[in-house]
């Protein structure tokens, strides 16, 4: 009880240390991000081209939500169009690549770990499949438009055309621009997401598989029954964290279009809108910061809504209630040194 | 001189057979070949200010007063007013590509005494139309730039803008150097308070470029002036696609790209701003979307975009894209040497190499042109000024400028020398001087309907017409929605109802 | 007799299955090798072969020429791409980031983990809820700060500087240290009269190598890859463009297309990245299934 007394006392002498040690990270944090956060819901309420700086409250949350707005003419409808089209589109693409992200991972997973199976060269697949998710994702941008683009010098077309066929403009149907988008995400992704399930199952304890081997039951039930109940956890996490990261959909989206300057419309992301309203220049004078600031805001309530979920989970519970007990106590001895040092005084 | 007149007269009377058999097709037809009648009787016919259209017309007297034009004298480049930064040790000239400058540093060099090393230049490796954001953000990172070269499209909204640009005065030139200039590039070098703030060195009068060889295959034509009896309207010009089309076994497009079409139209024979008190004025689209339309599903336009990978190819004889287009609706800068044409012509050696012919197409036409414009925050006032009044004011130094590079540049006197000597021959098309077609054009260019959005209208326009004959938009009334949609979202100081 | 006959069908329906998942897996392999593979062929053959025949699977012999022509030659397929610049302005840029992430994520997760003081738990619970904000929300605001108010544009501070900052990487490391890290040493070491900072350099920051080295590793290949905040940035200067920028420079050119340095340009661009990936695979790969990033 002496030394655990005893290392109280020096942890809390030594807590300006703990200051000092976490001091750079706030102080960049604040100046990098925050900042620029309280920024961004600054500008929000702040006009847009010309009239940048002035005060404009709610009017542009108003444009892009629901298209309302007093001598804007189209432009209000057109940009809540554009806005809303954006959100669909994000929604469309993030849905085309995570279902099959998943169902591959998790079939790979189970696989992977399946003793039964004796899949020959599972580390070498791993790494195969991991690969392209390190790869900078505008090479990728670029290899899949030589690939498969509107370009008839495009590898598919000139395919299409040497035998005959007619060239096809990829990009102008949202089916294939999207598919290609999809294909592209889920190409990066899946190893990622695998390699994380297969940690997921491994952690399950063996011992469960073992019962359930004993009792007769078939892989289909051991998987029903064993593994995916157990890694639901995972799962969800998995699916949260990657809803985040969908909307941040930036890179491919943006990149995938012949032609400089014509962002493909089937593919424009929340990300993708918010960057071409505040990069300067893309508007003849100056850019919307306010409407870039607005649709900004909103994905930041939706991600700090889901961020939530995260949080909860990663807020290991047993270690909560553990850091409530310590507090208490430290409190109980800081009381009683106060005590003792008042007592100290007064005799 | 003799044979110009020939040839010319040669080409009202087949313009005139043509029309005979056109009948009564779209009013701008009739109304073109109407005037041409009239001009060719009458020596000395009057512009109608608001017809762009009747640039055919214009041919005869226009020859007349710019053909035998002698150059008045100009002033001297004056001396930089002191209101701009001096003594800089480079002078950087921001450009989207090299394949004008290459030529310039020579020239200025003699002309100056200035020290080649002295010029040096940033390309923002984009294509023109892109240039415009890529300068914005050069300007806001703060890089050392003295001079920029804008597009027709947006030099306006550059030269409307104090922070971008300064005016030409600061530099010690003025508005009387440009004497010999043609007037709507000074017009367009001036700012909404009429101040000077950009100078074009070259005047940019478009043609239709078309395979020679293709011509006398499937219409017996062997000569640009027979060539342009038949496609001198829109009418004739479609009309003419559809015996290409047929004759080609349904492979060759008449034109090259809806942006190639829509350039035509839109500075030959569009006649109101896009932009009037603040506001988008959609009428001034004209016909040109079910124009468009009607074309591209006939077959008549080709379907790759402008500076895309299929675009140039399409010009040559071999490849996927073999003979994919007849023809090329190209600008003198297209045209001139290392320009588009060249590359479409698989370059030299390449399967067309030398196999295109130039006539004037159904419109009187520009496309772009570049001006040069002073950055506010220049440090080498001097040498900038000493740029620009060479490469825009100075005889001597332009003449050497169109013989090494082959522009047409913005000086009235040297065009009419080069094109009266007749000298040039552009290898291009097999020998052709093009300035004996591009000249008459370059005096009737109006350029008082330009406005400073024009650059996002003209993408905008071209991206909803790519996508309604693409069959993303179902009808003419969805196609001009999305457009204006585009356009209200795009541009935020304008009013689009 | 019977019960033989029910093994055998019983190993031979698990060879058969074995069999086909194994057919899948080297199916998906291929999905993720070839379109690499073919990038790497086609960018040994010259303009002309790609035309005729787009998808290559012998190299061939216009590998240098093809690199020339990328921003040399008659057309440059990108007048600004310097593949040694790219190279080293990408390096500049990732070894920085990835030095200042561990470096500060270490010392961050320490003072968290080590140290008891007020605002502890607040400071970890405001991490772990801002670990989630992405940058595409603050965008605006950051442009406009970094860009607009600062005049930061072109410069490397705005890309490098808010390393220091990864939440992320803090609650990861603070996790390992909290699993890995006996508290006692660092009692041991005051009262060998360690001082605090030379106690976490070298104690804390070597017991912690295995955390490190991954998070190194991911950070390096993230600010390597990252396009997004470079784009914002770096705007105009070519001398400051990293190897991302210089592709979509690729991306976006508008000259006659030379289909060979095309693919010679991206191959270059991430050629590096699937050779350290290659050295350090096992390690890469077993780092993520410890819970690696995810965008």
């Amino acid at each position: 009880m002496a030394s655990a007394a005893q290392r109280r006392i020096k942890s809390i002498s030594y807590a300006k240390y703990g200051y000092m040690f976490i001091a750079p990270f706030f102080l960049v944090y604040c100046f990098f991000q925050i900042w620029p956060l309280i920024q961004t819901f600054i500008l929000s309420f702040q006009g847009n081209g010309a009239d940048a700086g002035t005060f404009v409250g709610f009017d542009n949350y108003a444009t892009i939500l629901f298209g309302s707005g007093e001598g804007m003419g189209r432009r209000a409808k057109a940009m809540q169009e554009l806005f809303l089209t954006s959100f669909k589109n994000t929604i469309i693409l993030w849905f085309g690549n995570f279902i099959p992200q998943i169902l591959l991972s998790l079939l790979l997973a189970v696989w992977f770990t399946d003793s039964k199976l004796h899949i020959p060269g599972v580390g070498f697949f791993k790494v195969v499949m991991y690969l392209p998710n390190i790869i900078t994702a505008v090479s990728v941008a670029a290899l899949f438009m030589r690939f498969i683009s509107n370009s008839q010098l495009s590898a598919v077309n000139t395919l299409l055309l040497n035998a005959g066929n007619d060239a096809v403009s990829f990009e102008a149907s949202a089916v294939w621009s999207r598919g290609i988008v999809m294909f592209i995400q889920t190409w990066l992704w899946f190893g990622n997401t695998m390699i994380m399930m297969m940690s997921g199952i491994m952690g399950i304890n063996p011992s469960l598989f073992e019962a359930a081997a004993i009792d007769g039951a078939s892989s289909g039930q051991v998987l029903r029954k064993v593994t995916l109940p157990l890694l639901r956890p995972m799962v969800v996490y998995t699916l949260i964290t990657s809803m985040i990261g969908g909307l941040q959909m930036f890179d491919i989206p943006y990149l995938y279009h012949t032609g400089a300057g014509k962002i493909n419309a089937n593919l424009r992301t929340v990300a993708v809108f918010v960057y071409e309203q505040f990069r300067a220049g893309a508007k003849v004078h100056q850019p919307d910061y306010g409407i870039a600031g607005a649709a900004s805001v909103i994905l930041f309530i939706i991600t700090a809504a889901l961020g939530i979920l995260v949080f909860r989970m990663n807020r290991d519970e047993d270690e909560h209630r553990k850091k409530q007990e310590r507090k208490a106590l430290v409190k109980e001895y800081k009381k009683q040194q106060k005590l003792a040092k008042n007592g100290g005084l007064g005799a | 001189m003799n044979k110009l007149k020939r040839t010319l007269a040669l080409m009202a009377a087949l313009a005139m057979t043509a029309t005979a058999f056109v009948g009564c097709g779209g009013n701008d037809s009739s109304s073109t070949s109407e005037s041409k009648a009239e001009s060719s009787a009458e020596d000395s016919s009057e512009a109608d200010a608001d017809s762009a259209e009747d640039s055919t017309a214009e041919e005869e007297s226009s020859v007349e007063s710019a053909a035998g034009y002698t150059n008045v004298d100009v002033p001297a480049l004056g001396e930089p007013d002191g209101s701009l930064k001096d003594g800089g040790d480079k002078l950087t000239i921001l450009c989207w590509n090299d394949d004008d400058l290459k030529y310039m540093y020579d020239i200025v060099a003699d002309a100056t005494g200035m020290d080649k090393s002295m010029i040096n230049y940033k390309n923002v490796g984009s294509n023109g139309t892109d240039a415009n954001e890529q300068y914005a953000q050069v300007f806001l990172s703060g890089d050392d730039v003295d001079l920029y070269f804008c597009d027709a499209d947006w030099n306006m909204a550059y030269q409307n803008n104090d922070e971008y640009s300064a005016p030409l005065s600061a530099v010690g030139i003025s508005e009387d150097m440009y004497a010999n200039a043609y007037d709507y590039t000074v017009a367009m070098g001036k700012d909404k308070n009429g101040v000077l703030k950009g100078a074009s060195w070259q005047a940019a009068a478009g043609g239709y470029a078309y395979r020679a060889d293709l011509a006398e295959e499937y219409l017996g034509v062997t000569s640009p002036e027979d060539m342009q009896a038949q496609v001198g309207s829109w009418d004739d010009f479609w009309k003419t696609a559809a015996t290409v089309y047929e004759k080609s076994g349904n492979t060759t497009a008449m034109a090259d790209s809806l942006g190639g079409v829509w350039r035509a139209y839109s500075n030959g024979n569009r006649t109101k701003s896009w932009v009037n008190d603040g506001k988008l004025d959609p009428s001034s689209v004209g016909d040109f979307i079910s124009m468009a339309k009607e074309n591209f599903d006939k077959g008549y336009i080709s379907g790759a975009t402008q500076w895309s990978d299929d675009w140039l190819p399409q010009g040559q004889s071999d490849g996927a894209q073999a003979n994919k287009t007849f023809g090329f609706f190209f600008p003198t800068w297209a045209i001139a040497k290392g320009g588009s044409l060249e590359q479409a012509e698989g370059g030299e050696g390449g399967s067309t190499y030398g196999k295109y012919a130039l006539c004037e197409g159904p419109t009187s036409w520009f496309w772009g042109g570049t001006w040069i414009c002073v950055y506010p925050k220049t440090d080498n006032a001097k040498e900038a000024g000493q740029f620009i009044y060479t490469m825009t004011a100075d005889a001597d130094a332009m003449q050497k400028y169109v013989d090494v590079r082959g522009d047409f540049v913005n000086n009235k006197g040297v065009m009419s020398a080069t094109t009266e000597a007749g000298t040039n021959s552009n290898p291009l098309f097999g020998g052709q001087d093009q300035f004996q077609i591009l000249f008459n054009s370059a005096d009737k260019i109006d350029m008082s309907i330009a406005s400073e959005y024009d650059a996002k209208i003209n993408t905008d326009l071209q991206n909803a017409v790519q996508d309604y004959c693409n069959g993303v938009t179902a009808s003419e009334d969805d196609c001009l929605n999305a457009f204006l949609d585009a356009i209200a979202a795009d541009v935020t100081d304008i009013t689009v109802e | 007799m019977e019960n033989v006959g029910v093994k055998d069908n019983y190993i031979l329906v698990q060879r058969l299955k074995s069999a086909g998942c194994f057919i899948v897996c080297v199916l998906l392999a291929l999905i993720c090798l070839v379109p690499l593979y073919i990038m790497i062929m086609n960018a040994t053959h010259g303009d002309a072969a790609l035309r005729a025949q787009p998808l290559q699977f012998l190299p061939g012999g216009d590998l240098m020429t093809n690199i020339k022509n990328i921003a040399g030659g008659e057309f440059p397929q990108s007048p600004n791409f310097n593949v040694w610049l790219g190279y080293r302005n990408s390096l500049i840029i990732a070894g920085c980031t990835t030095i200042l992430t561990v470096f500060f994520s270490a010392l961050t997760s320490y003072g968290l983990t080590v140290y008891d003081f007020k605002i502890r738990d607040g400071a970890y619970t405001f991490i772990l809820a801002v670990m989630m904000i992405p940058i595409q929300v603050t965008s605006t605001g950051f442009v406009k700060f970094m860009v607009g108010t600062l005049g930061l544009a072109n410069s490397y501070i705005p890309l490098i500087i808010p390393a220091i900052a990864a939440p992320a990487v803090v609650f990861y490391m603070r996790q390992y240290m909290k699993s890995s890290f006996p508290l006692d040493i660092v009692e041991a070491a005051r009262i060998d009269g360690s001082g605090e900072f030379r106690t976490f350099l070298t104690i804390a920051i070597p017991m912690c190598k295995p955390a490190i080295a991954v998070q190194a590793i991911f950070a390096f290949v993230q600010n390597w890859n990252n396009f997004y905040t470079q784009n914002m940035i770096i705007i105009s200067n070519e001398k400051r463009f990293t190897m991302p920028i210089m592709i979509q420079s690729v991306l976006g050119q508008d000259k006659h297309p030379d289909l060979g340095a095309q693919y010679a340009a991206v191959a270059l661009s991430v050629i590096p990245i699937i050779v350290i990936y290659l050295i350090l695979s096992r390690f890469i790969v077993a780092g993520v299934a410890l819970g690696g990033v995810k965008e």
